[in-house]
């Protein structure tokens, strides 16, 4: 009996000391369901990050062409945050929605991991040393028969790496190096060069400048320049002596209608003939600054009646803005890529100019059209071209550029479909199977293609559907590259880019693949392309920079200027550079644009535009661009046709779903009506109808590039965005 | 580890007990904190509302998702319709309003939304039970709801922003003001044996510091030598829904039309 | 008794096993070391300690400021854990602490206000510091639970509001 309990009473004695004892066991709080500890998976690469250590990475962004400074806070090597860079004068610290989504085109969980090759119809992982050595052979082989019959696609039209790629074709023999991207600049480049003698698109001075006619220009959506232009307009608005007023010419209510103190709405593309209608009031009232050669007989026809006709303006509406902006000069008269996306975009671009002349706003310090001023770089050394390099290069372009219909254009790229399909093509920073009109042409195209090699970090549309290699490039968050950015300021900028995150996967810097391709090729690509690494390339540039000894960094030596150079993201000149004083020649004449479709059978004229975070169409994975509302009454992540209720068959409301038809092809979406826009339009955005591109980019609406004739404009061989006819009808 | 279900369980008195502010030792100066938007720099570009995500790990679903109109956003962009015909529509970017008489404050029965003594309307997530009376309360539609457990792929988990906690299905959102900005920058300025200053305000939240055309502008509104004080103090200045008495914090500036 | 004994056995192992770390590290010894012709600080490591929100685990570039060359001590014998450090630094690995003291996500307790500003020193939050001899297996009792946060703040007169230590 006295065992018994003596037992009974250890075990309650130790039970009791043990319970607390248990109770107060530690258990890491990751097992604590409500914790969330966000305990991130360990990032190779950032071995020498202490715990919870943060550093701050000045860079330029790249998903535009703007290039605004950034600084990436980074956290223990995971880039948690991207803003803008305060000392940078592009942006001053702005950033836009693309800028911030960056993170997300860096960490989308379905990049192209490393290099694939497509065997057997699938594209299955490759080793790089493979991958470069099959991409090597075949490149050499093509070259002892035909240089000229490889294809390069390049999306970008100005930086390093663009100018490493045509370097390579160049020293390779082959003529055929087309800007894969939608035709950005070409127009308004054209336009500069028979204007004012300088091939680039202008900057644009407003110290004292107290209005911007805005000319159908996208300006604050997808404009290149349109952080750099929020901060701009806000700041002649608000900040200068003299509150500026901002008059948008467009079609549509969009964000430059909303800002504009005056929307005056035009049919498309006859911003041109509202630009020459202001030029002869101004003549007509003897209110000019200066009068190019031959401007007078050219304005003669576009008096306010005649203008009213083309425009849908009223007469008086424009003799009220020739007179007003008479006032207010200097004023800024910008066009860009929205204004141009017509046949007649060269037309009108020069019908800018010839106002901004008359106005006495071309390279006047006070404000107006600057010719963009160039940072000091080094040039490289030219290349030393070898016979076969000669004979390629000798050989008539694919794309038709030189030639008559295109006899000013650089490249063209609707003609490519048509002509002789290439042996070998290189695509870095294109998808052509989902950005240009008719993605079927594309598909036919590349299906007669051997080899069909991407850069691209992203299984877009031409990866999967036609590509035989991928060499995937880094993200700009993972490279080192300059970023030369579109022209805006008046005094020259020139951007840096270095890594803030070691490489996520096993990808390769385009510039660098490119250096390997051309050393394991041998003469001439390797006295063309000498350098061992893109950086030692791109560090040859900016040590001109350096040797200019003036601006924001001034170091004495090279090793401590580019030091320096990296640590703060850019350099940048001192002052605003000296007006100059320029000849102005005048276009010839202006013409309405053209529309392809028979009028009878599509009495409408389809307006497909870039819609706000678009920039160049490659944001679908970042589903924080599905979330910008630029527009009122379109909802987020769907994309519908604007139509004005002018136009709408009967019944159809708001929501309901439309079917738009052109010669080419016919899609259905949902249609939004929208009194605001002008009659005998239907507006559609693009970047929406994925079929690749990762999970973000599913369920994003149709692709308008379907219904789109292909279209190359006269002369400049740009692509329109603009041209094609339409109808519509209820579903 | 107190767990959310252990709080509930004491939540009677214990509730009244920890809201109520302790005896404060000598601190910072009181300061009500308030927001400037002025609507004529404004371009309309969305920059705030992606900062915004960005900065607070708000999260994302697919367009196919069934999440019609209550995907969580904080600071949203509203096109306003006018009322007279002919008239143009009016896009506002709408944060918290941070009333300093808030209605969700008052229907709140746990305690998980309070007024910070420096003007910030605060939500706890870990004490929201999920009731939503706060959302109904609220006139200007300011907060979300979490339908869903929030879930990122092991990829974009890296790109959270360690400062703020992510929350979980059945907690209410809403903007913070950036609090964990302000505390960071109030810090780091008791650490250097300085006031902060009005100049570290002016774009201390995330859409402040992003917006490219300085339209929103942050700071203390007691504090009459602000920025923030001296714009809402403008004759363009207006208040959202002043009628209702909430007596929001935030201001926004008219469009000059002229 | 064996019934007793048994109890004992179960109930010990359903408690989690001490974490393992890269290196052994000795705090006691190091704490009575003199570096630059001082007494070693708890910043020399851990580096956040006072201007950070979290003080952070050392870097392998932090023990290599001083292990870079063998450092014998007195008894002039070569240490395994001190040969270890030299041992990553060449295989080019990182230092991957298992880390023990945690917050959850939700909780912000800056190092920046309690050591920066209110001058508290590491001991009061996380024990006798310079008497471990091997890396700590649990948080100590003090950092364990949001009573004893509440608690200390009150005997002080911090503030108990929550948006000042959640976020």
């Amino acid at each position: 009996m006295r065992d018994h309990a003596t037992r009974r009473t250890v075990l309650a004695g130790l039970g009791a000391a043990l319970v607390p004892a248990c109770r107060r066991a530690w258990s890491p709080p990751e097992d604590d369901p409500t914790s969330r500890s966000q305990i991130k998976p360990p990032v190779p690469g950032a071995e020498d990050y202490a715990t919870y250590e943060e550093r701050w990475i000045a860079s330029s962004c790249a998903q535009c062409p703007a290039a605004c400074g950034i600084r990436v806070r980074v956290v223990e090597g995971r880039a948690v945050r991207i803003e803008g860079n305060r000392d940078n004068p592009l942006n001053r610290g702005g950033i836009g929605a693309r800028g911030l989504a960056g993170l997300q085109a860096l960490y989308d969980p379905d990049r192209v991991r490393g290099p694939l090759r497509r065997i057997a119809g699938r594209l299955t992982p490759v080793t790089w040393d493979d991958a470069l050595a099959m991409l090597a052979d075949e490149l050499a082989r093509l070259r002892a028969r035909s240089p000229e019959r490889l294809l390069v696609m390049s999306g970008q039209e100005r930086g390093f790496v663009h100018e490493l790629v045509a370097r390579f074709a160049r020293a390779y023999g082959t003529p055929n190096v087309v800007d894969g991207s939608p035709s950005h600049g070409a127009a308004l480049e054209a336009a500069m060069e028979r204007s004012l003698g300088v091939r680039e698109v202008p900057a644009y001075g407003w110290s004292a400048a107290s209005a911007i006619l805005s000319l159908e220009a996208g300006l604050f959506e997808d404009a290149c320049r349109s952080i750099y232009f929020a901060r701009v307009a806000a700041a002649m608005r608000r900040d200068n002596a003299r509150r500026a007023r901002l008059i948008h010419a467009g079609p549509m209510f969009d964000l430059a209608a909303y800002n504009a103190d005056r929307w005056l709405r035009i049919q498309p593309g006859t911003a041109g003939a509202l630009a020459l209608g202001v030029c002869q009031v101004l003549l007509r009232d003897g209110t000019f600054e200066r009068e190019p050669a031959g401007v007078r007989a050219l304005c003669a026809p576009f008096t306010p009646e005649r203008v009213a006709a083309l425009t849908g303006c009223e007469p008086d509406a424009i003799v009220d803005l020739a007179r007003e902006l008479w006032d207010r000069r200097p004023v800024l008269a910008v066009v860009d890529e929205r204004s141009l996306a017509f046949t007649n975009g060269l037309d009108t671009a020069r019908a800018a100019i010839a106002l901004s002349a008359l106005l006495g706003a071309i390279e006047n310090p006070r404000g107006g059209l600057r010719i963009a001023p160039a940072a000091p770089l080094s040039p490289w050394p030219d290349v030393a071209l070898d016979a076969v390099a000669q004979r390629g290069l000798a050989t008539q372009r694919l794309d038709g550029a030189g030639r008559a219909p295109y006899a000013g254009a650089r490249a063209v790229l609707e003609t490519l479909p048509d002509a002789a399909p290439p042996a070998i093509a290189l695509l870095y920073h294109a998808n052509p199977l989902f950005a240009r009109a008719q993605p079927r042409r594309w598909r036919d195209l590349f299906a007669k293609v051997p080899l069909v090699v991407s850069f691209s970090p992203y299984v877009d549309e031409t990866v999967a559907e036609v590509a035989h290699l991928v060499l995937p490039d880094h993200t700009y968050l993972e490279r080192v590259e300059d970023a030369t950015p579109m022209p805006g300021l008046t005094r020259a900028v020139a951007g840096v880019r270095r890594p803030a995150v070691a490489p996520l996967h096993d990808t390769r810097a385009t510039g660098d693949v490119l250096l390997a391709l051309a050393h394991r090729l041998g003469e001439p690509l390797t006295s063309a392309l000498p350098w061992r690494t893109a950086r030692d390339a791109f560090e040859e540039r900016w040590l001109g920079l350096h040797a200019a000894a003036r601006g924001t960094i001034v170091e004495p030596t090279p090793r401590a200027f580019l030091d320096r150079l990296f640590e703060r993201g850019f350099w940048a000149e001192a002052d605003e550079a000296p007006s100059r004083s320029v000849e102005v020649a005048l276009p010839l004449t202006w013409s309405p644009p053209r529309w392809s479709g028979d009028p009878a059978r599509f009495p409408l004229a389809l307006l497909a535009y870039h819609p706000l975070g678009h920039a160049e169409g490659s944001g679908a994975n970042q589903p924080w661009l599905h979330a910008l509302r630029s527009r009122p009454g379109l909802e987020d992540w769907t994309l519908a046709a604007s139509l004005s209720p002018h136009d709408a068959p009967a019944g159809v409301a708001t929501g309901d779903r439309i079917r738009v038809t052109s010669a080419y092809g016919s899609l259905v979406l949902p249609v939004h009506l929208d009194p605001r826009l002008a009659p005998g339009c239907v507006a559609i955005p693009t970047g929406g109808g994925h079929t690749a591109l990762g999970r973000w980019a599913r369920g994003t609406g149709v692709n308008v590039m379907e219904l789109l004739a292909p279209v190359a404009a006269d002369d400049t061989g740009a692509s329109v965005l603009c041209a094609t006819r339409v109808r519509v009808e209820a579903v | 580890m107190t767990t959310r279900r252990d709080f509930l369980r004491i939540a009677g008195a214990a509730t009244v007990a920890a809201a109520a502010p302790a005896t404060a030792a000598p601190a910072p100066r009181r300061r009500h904190w308030g927001m400037v938007i002025d609507l004529d720099r404004c371009a309309g570009c969305n920059a705030c509302a992606i900062a915004c995500r960005q900065e607070n790990n708000i999260p994302s679903y697919a367009a196919d998702a069934t999440y019609q109109g209550a995907r969580p956003e904080w600071m949203s962009m509203l096109w306003q319709e006018p009322e007279r015909a002919g008239a143009l529509p009016q896009l506002l970017p709408l944060p918290c309003m941070h009333c300093a008489d808030p209605p969700c404050v008052k229907v709140c029965p746990v305690g998980a939304t309070y007024k910070d003594p420096d003007g910030i309307t605060m939500q706890i997530w870990d004490r929201c039970i999920g009731c939503r009376y706060c959302m109904v309360a609220c006139p200007y539609s300011r907060r979300s709801f979490n339908w869903s457990e929030p879930a990122w792929s092991e990829s974009e988990v890296q790109m959270l922003n360690p400062d703020v906690a992510t929350r979980p299905r059945g907690v209410v959102e809403k903007c913070t003001f950036c609090h964990h900005r302000v505390k960071r920058a109030g810090e780091e300025a008791r650490l250097a044996g300085r006031a902060l200053t009005d100049a570290e305000c002016q774009r201390l939240p995330a859409c402040a510091a992003a917006c490219p055309a300085e339209a929103i502008t942050f700071g203390d509104l007691d504090d009459p030598d602000s920025k923030v004080a001296r714009l809402a103090a403008s004759p363009r200045a207006f208040r959202l829904l002043e009628h209702l008495g909430t007596e929001p914090s935030v201001y926004y500036l008219e469009k000059d039309r002229g | 008794m064996r019934c007793a004994a048994l109890f004992v056995l179960v109930a010990c192992s359903a408690a989690p096993l001490p974490p393992a770390q890269p290196i052994a590290f000795d705090h006691a010894l190091h704490l009575q070391l003199d570096i630059d012709g001082r007494r070693v600080r708890c910043t020399d490591c851990h580096a956040g300690a006072e201007r950070a929100e979290h003080a952070g685990l050392p870097a392998l570039r932090d023990c290599l400021r001083c292990h870079m060359r063998p450092q014998l001590g007195a008894k002039r014998i070569a240490n395994p854990r001190e040969a270890r450090v030299r041992e990553l630094a060449t295989g080019g690995r990182a230092l991957r602490w298992t880390q023990i003291t945690r917050n959850p996500g939700h909780v912000y307790a800056p190092h920046r206000v309690h050591v920066g500003i209110a001058k508290l020193a590491c001991d009061e939050c996380h024990g006798d510091v310079a008497a471990w001899t091997r890396p700590p297996t649990q948080p100590v009792e003090r950092l364990r639970r949001m009573s004893e946060c509440i608690a200390c703040h009150r005997a002080r007169g911090a503030s108990v509001r929550c948006g000042t230590c959640h976020r």
